[in-house]
């Protein structure tokens, strides 16, 4: 599976471009991650893949097939999203929170059966998160509850996951957790895109990112070649430090603002 | 397993509770009417054999009855119209009461009274105008001030629609209509017999059917629209519906029985503290208590005192201070 977006641009209803000519690709197998500024575009980046929010000009193709063109069911069967943790939580319990996921499946006036509630088990067995089943998600852990959000994104068999900011606001544990998910998904086949304050977290488990700065232009390509003290410096006004550590695993410091 | 059979256990006490207690309000009253004679005639009907007196028979199936029949109907349908609008606000104190939806049918309804229309029109007129009052709750209190916003705007609401009613009853003539629109306002059951609830029941029951139908999707109603949209659901259709079938169960409740205040704010509560917040429980298990328990009530109203009492005065004064309590309590609001 290959999702591609030429050119897009995006800009909200009587306001500037957000996003500026963006071209980038994500494949099957593949972890993508989107990097920039507070500010840059980067959700509204991730709600126009979704087709939450239209191109303004552009187009996005899903296997070569332009997005638009696929009915909403069909494109969202393909493509799961797993939004920000934030807000209001239900007291629902993960089980049936994860099940919420399957609701597109079922008809108007069905609800999920056995067979549904037993994938929902074996799902969240395989992302061990089988004990967190009976417990509320008012009741979790910032991580528990990003945990079941991406379990109830996988609850409809995604080709694509598309995750907002999945590592934000949760401990080095708590993160190290998601993003091992994220690389297992990958390496199951499933192709990945996700949001992240991290560059640190892109360097080490994405193949391709996509840099935006304020002015919505973005830097795609191999990881490598993107995050670069260079482009830090750039897009974000940071002098950093990009180092290998043991066993070839690259990390970033921060170190000073750049003096503009 | 000892919770697997706690559930069945539950399902059969569930549906079981507004039967026992309409069979046990049934005996209850000024008119003495014993278990044995309740016995009697339910015997003689279905094996065609002796009926009790013609009186105590008119007391049963002509008076009582139809008033039970009214009471369950009210209890669920504004039960479940507080589940709906509690998930579609995400918001747990949103309630017909809240959202001004009650007191917009009742403008509806008293200027239905007024201008003497059937109770066909009464209902159509308490049907657009909670709808009105809802939309516009909506609309006011739309994006601000998270989860008092929308209230906020639903007292406002209230107030204004309270204050139309208030003009209703000043241009009501006071010999005739300002009493029937002020006591049917005050919320009573008694005026209940066969004919008004073959035309109030209907309504009530397809709301109820598709809110119950529904009840699956209703858990998606309080995430965010892009969420909802991500599950696969067209969110815009099910707000939609389900505003319309909660606001005709409650328009419907209104119309027949006036402002019977509490019911879709203490329920649905009651219920989420025993079963949780998932609709598959908790709009059944609302359905069936919210059936009994103003059954209860209303038996409470009409055999306490020689007067009857209007049954919103007694919900208030359960009602308020449960509503502290929950306020109160250690976890707070939840959905």
């Amino acid at each position: 599976m290959t999702l591609t977006a030429e050119n897009v641009s995006f800009a909200y209803k009587h306001g500037d471009p957000v996003l500026r000519d963006l071209n980038f690709t994500v494949e099957s197998g593949e972890v993508t991650a989107i990097l920039g500024p507070n500010g840059s575009g980067k959700t509204t980046l991730v709600k126009c893949l979704m087709g939450f929010l239209r191109w303004t000009s552009g187009r996005s193709l899903l296997d070569g097939q332009d997005v638009r063109g696929i009915p909403e069911r069909e494109f969202l069967s393909r493509v799961s999203y797993v939004p920000q943790a934030k807000g209001q939580m239900l007291s629902l319990t993960a089980e049936d929170m994860i099940l919420l996921g399957v609701t597109g499946r079922i008809g108007i006036f069905s609800t999920p059966s056995e067979e549904d509630r037993e994938d929902v088990r074996k799902l969240a067995g395989s992302l061990g998160i089988a004990e967190l089943l009976g417990k509320r998600c008012t009741e979790m852990s910032g991580g528990e509850v990003q945990m079941v959000l991406i379990a109830r994104a996988l609850a409809s068999k995604p080709q694509l996951l598309v995750l907002d900011e999945p590592e934000s606001n949760l401990d080095f544990r708590n993160q190290l957790i998601v993003l091992e998910t994220l690389t297992r998904l990958a390496e199951e086949g499933m192709a990945v895109i996700f949001n992240t304050h991290y560059p640190a977290h892109a360097l080490t488990r994405a193949k391709n990112a996509l840099l935006l700065d304020k002015s919505g232009r973005g830097i795609a390509g191999p990881v490598g070649k993107v995050v670069t003290e260079e482009n830090i410096r750039k897009t974000f006004g940071v002098e950093a430090a990009i180092r290998e550590f043991e066993g070839g695993v690259r990390g970033i410091l921060p170190l000073r603002l750049t003096g503009e | 397993m000892r919770a697997q059979r706690r559930t069945v256990l539950w399902r059969i006490l569930l549906p079981l509770f507004p039967l026992v207690c309409a069979l046990a309000a049934l005996c209850i009253g000024r008119m003495g009417v014993t278990p044995a004679d309740l016995w009697k005639s339910l015997a003689g009907h279905l094996t065609g054999g002796e009926l009790p007196a013609g009186l105590v028979e008119l007391t049963l199936w002509r008076v009582r009855l139809p008033r039970i029949l009214l009471a369950m109907l009210t209890g669920a349908g504004l039960s479940a119209s507080g589940c709906a609008f509690q998930s579609l606000f995400a918001n747990p104190l949103a309630t017909p009461d809240t959202l001004g939806v009650a007191s917009g049918a009742s403008f509806g309804a008293a200027l239905g009274i007024l201008i003497g229309l059937p109770l066909v029109g009464v209902e159509g007129m308490a049907m657009l105008c909670g709808t009105a009052a809802v939309l516009l709750t909506a609309l006011a209190g739309r994006g601000r001030g998270g989860l008092s916003g929308v209230v906020l705007a639903g007292i406002m609401m209230g107030s204004l629609f309270n204050a139309l009613v208030s003009l209703v009853k000043f241009t009501a003539d006071t010999e005739t209509e300002l009493p029937a629109i002020t006591y049917w306002l005050m919320g009573s059951l008694s005026a209940a017999n066969w004919p008004e609830l073959a035309l109030g029941a209907p309504p009530i029951l397809v709301g109820l059917a598709v809110l119950l139908l529904l009840r699956w999707r209703l858990n998606l109603l309080p995430l965010t629209d892009d969420e909802a949209k991500a599950a696969g659901v067209n969110i815009r259709a099910l707000r939609i519906v389900t505003i319309l079938a909660a606001t005709l169960c409650t328009a419907s409740c209104v119309s027949m029985c006036g402002q019977v205040g509490w019911v879709g704010l203490l329920i649905p509560h009651i219920c989420r503290m025993r079963f949780g917040s998932n609709h598959l429980r908790l709009l059944p298990a609302s359905v069936f208590l919210g059936a009994g328990f103003l059954v209860i009530v209303d038996t409470v109203a009409r055999s306490v005192s020689p007067s009857e009492i209007p049954i919103s005065i007694l919900t208030a004064m359960v009602g308020a201070p449960f509503f502290i309590f929950l306020m109160r309590r250690s976890e707070g609001w939840q959905l």
